[in-house]
């Protein structure tokens, strides 16, 4: 019996200990640096952030990284979700050696990334010289950037849409067969709209993977102002030529889109169990609200 | 809807036998219930009756036509999951309006069928909350009412009590009951429970390890079991294996007539509320002693141990349960018992008088099989 308030007071103990170290953890690694950033950035006050912003190349790599990460997500969140669904649905040999190599992109250094799609598509290589003997310019141009990035988040999608599928089982298929549904009814009303958080969260975790890509980035498009300078690879530009002011500016820009796709992915989270867009279909579609029921709490 | 099983076998890959050469054929409007242990093959069964397992070989047809090569989707059946399979992201309306949105009903039509089902199941009111925000009892009553609303001719239902605590799983089986009974829909559900089976079936069908062990009414299954794994299995057995001497069971004290060859083994099966207890005497044939009482609420069980060593269960009423106690000295009746080859064939089964068990004689009046 006296031995157990003495294992609570030490639980107790390394609970606060445990507690102050991640909280100092975090804030010597995260806050701190952040709060430098916005410090260093509006060293030339309000003008000098709003002159840095304008600058067309500034302007010009923020475009180009937003359109080309926008496409990437498109891109793997349709084969992502596609390649899950096989992964968990359908029996394949060599399946789990398959499914180990998905978190390969995760794995390999972004640069050997970026060297290994400059080799298989740069001017020497067969499939590249095809190419550019057709006029399709692969490195050192846009499509290589979109190359790299799809390279780069192909696991985001599968991974978090896996395990929506594997945990849906087969009997709400099974149900909807019985009910009469088709392949396709089966699709688009079940298993689409119960993995959709699964995507949706994939998407964001990809775009936001995508706007920070620069090892890949710069091995395969280089550094080229206004053709392949994405934004991460003109803060790197910039510091290099000193101007931290410009390198600045364009950094905090991406933080805040980090932000809010951080944001947007934990709401989404917090969300996934009723999925708002069911909630506003019941609240759309059903007329009348039910009195008592956690409908009430849920308004968005 | 009738349902006709002519010699359905299911091997699946791993080479596991669920179901092997099963044949039966169930009447319209009844409930039936598939009773077995697990692994018996019941579930295979209905799965194969639904369309959602492919049997290797054998037949199936409903109301007399053959729907064993036809997909789920064609054969105008309601199923209920064990875990309903309730659609997550769609409300109890959605839910139960799935079947009639994919046979493109109108809305007008949806709307008042889902409101007559929900009237139906008791769930009016709860139309825009989600499979998460209801309770087992509920979500059970969605499934129900969603298996119910494109009007199939057949319902089956895959252990639809078994995640539902105690309690409600009594009100709800009375419930499913009349419902059923009201609609008249021709039903079959899947049990391990035997309670259950006897409760709300009009025929049961004992499944053990892939086979029909026997076809019949709760009563036939209970009062004339036709094996001793039917006679285990729904209710509770004193069971012998003994061998025949003299035309008689070899096991002591509990000597009964037998028309078997010599040396034969043979089982012998009574029933815990088939011995009945009375005062001590040397007249009597069979003396016991006790060894234990429980008390089981309606009746008390007495496990007795007889000269021999042979050990029995007697089920007695309260009032003269309460009066016993270990080492008491008893003498038995037995009322009924039944004996099987050792293949499990039923030889004899033998129900003696009530005047035999007050008293008079032992000889048995009447004789079976």
């Amino acid at each position: 019996m006296r031995e157990q308030p003495l294992f609570r007071r030490r639980y107790d103990l390394s609970k606060m200990v445990m507690g102050s170290v991640v909280i100092g953890y975090v804030l010597l690694l995260i806050l701190l640096p952040i709060g430098q950033l916005v410090h260093s950035t509006f060293g030339q006050g309000w003008s000098g952030f709003q002159r840095a912003l304008l600058n067309p190349s500034a302007l010009f790599s923020m475009k180009l990284t937003i359109t080309l990460a926008l496409l990437t997500a498109v891109i793997n969140t349709v084969a992502g979700t596609i390649s899950a669904y096989v992964l968990v649905r359908y029996p394949l040999p060599g399946k789990k050696i398959l499914n180990a190599m998905v978190d390969l992109p995760f794995a390999i250094p972004t640069a050997v990334s970026g060297l290994m799609l400059l080799v298989m598509f740069g001017p020497k290589s067969i499939l590249g010289g095809a190419l550019q003997a057709k006029g399709i310019e692969v490195v050192y141009a846009p499509p290589g950037i979109v190359l790299a990035m799809i390279f780069v988040t192909f696991p985001f999608v599968i991974r978090s849409v896996q395990p929506i599928l594997e945990d849906m089982g087969v009997e709400m298929i099974e149900a909807a067969k019985i009910l009469g549904a088709g392949r396709w009814q089966i699709f688009f009303r079940v298993v689409l709209p119960t993995i959709l958080p699964g995507i949706l969260s994939g998407f964001t975790l990809t775009f936001s993977r995508a706007l920070a890509e620069f090892g890949s980035v710069v091995m395969v498009a280089g550094n080229i102002p206004f053709k392949t300078q994405t934004a991460a690879v003109f803060i790197y530009g910039e510091i290099e030529s000193g101007s931290l002011n410009n390198a600045g500016t364009v950094s905090l820009i991406l933080l805040i889109f980090s932000f809010l796709l951080l944001f947007y992915q934990n709401y989404l989270l917090n969300r996934q169990r009723y999925g708002w867009w069911q909630r506003l279909l019941a609240k759309a579609g059903m007329g009348r609200k039910e009195k008592n029921s956690e409908f009430e709490n849920w308004a968005i | 809807m009738s349902i006709e099983v002519r010699k359905l076998s299911k091997v699946f890959a791993d080479g596991h036998r669920a179901v092997q050469d099963v044949s039966f054929e169930l009447l319209e409007g009844e409930m039936t219930a598939f009773l077995g242990p697990s692994g018996g093959g019941k579930t295979t069964m209905l799965r194969m009756i639904a369309g959602l397992e492919t049997p290797s070989s054998g037949e199936i047809y409903l109301s007399g036509r053959r729907v064993d090569h036809l997909p789920p989707q064609e054969r105008q059946i309601g199923f209920v999951f064990q875990n309903y399979a309730l659609f997550k992201h769609m409300n109890v309306f959605e839910n139960i309006a799935f079947g009639l949105r994919v046979q493109r009903r109108n809305s007008a039509y949806i709307r008042e069928r889902v409101t007559e089902l929900l009237r139906r199941v008791d769930l009016k009111g709860l139309e825009q909350r989600l499979p998460d925000q209801l309770s087992g009892g509920q979500r059970q009553r969605v499934a129900l009412a969603r298996a119910l609303a494109t009007e199939p001719r057949l319902l089956l239902l895959d252990e639809p009590f078994a995640a539902i605590d105690a309690q409600l799983r009594k009100e709800l089986r009375a419930w499913v009951r009349n419902l059923q009974k009201e609609m008249g829909i021709t039903s079959i559900f899947v049990t391990h429970d035997q309670q259950e089976a006897l409760e709300i079936a009009d025929r049961i069908v004992v499944f053990k390890q892939g086979q029909v062990e026997q076809l019949g009414t709760p009563q036939e299954v209970y009062n004339s079991p036709q094996t001793p794994f039917v006679a285990g299995f729904v209710g509770e057995i004193n069971r012998y294996q003994t061998g025949v001497k003299n035309g008689f069971t070899d096991l002591g004290v509990l000597k009964f007539p037998i028309k078997h060859q010599e040396g034969r083994k043979v089982i012998v099966v009574i029933r815990p509320e088939d011995v009945s207890l009375v005062p001590w005497s040397a007249q009597e044939d069979i003396q016991a002693m006790v060894l234990q009482t429980t008390f089981l609420g309606e009746f008390f069980k007495v496990d007795l141990e007889l000269a021999d060593l042979i050990r029995i269960t007697a089920h007695v009423p309260k009032s003269q349960g309460i009066g016993l106690h270990p080492k008491d000295r008893v003498a038995l009746q037995i009322k009924a018992y039944r004996t099987f080859d050792s293949s499990g064939q039923l030889e004899t089964a033998v129900e003696l008088t009530r005047k035999a068990v007050q008293g008079e004689s032992m000889f048995p009046v009447g004789e079976a099989v």
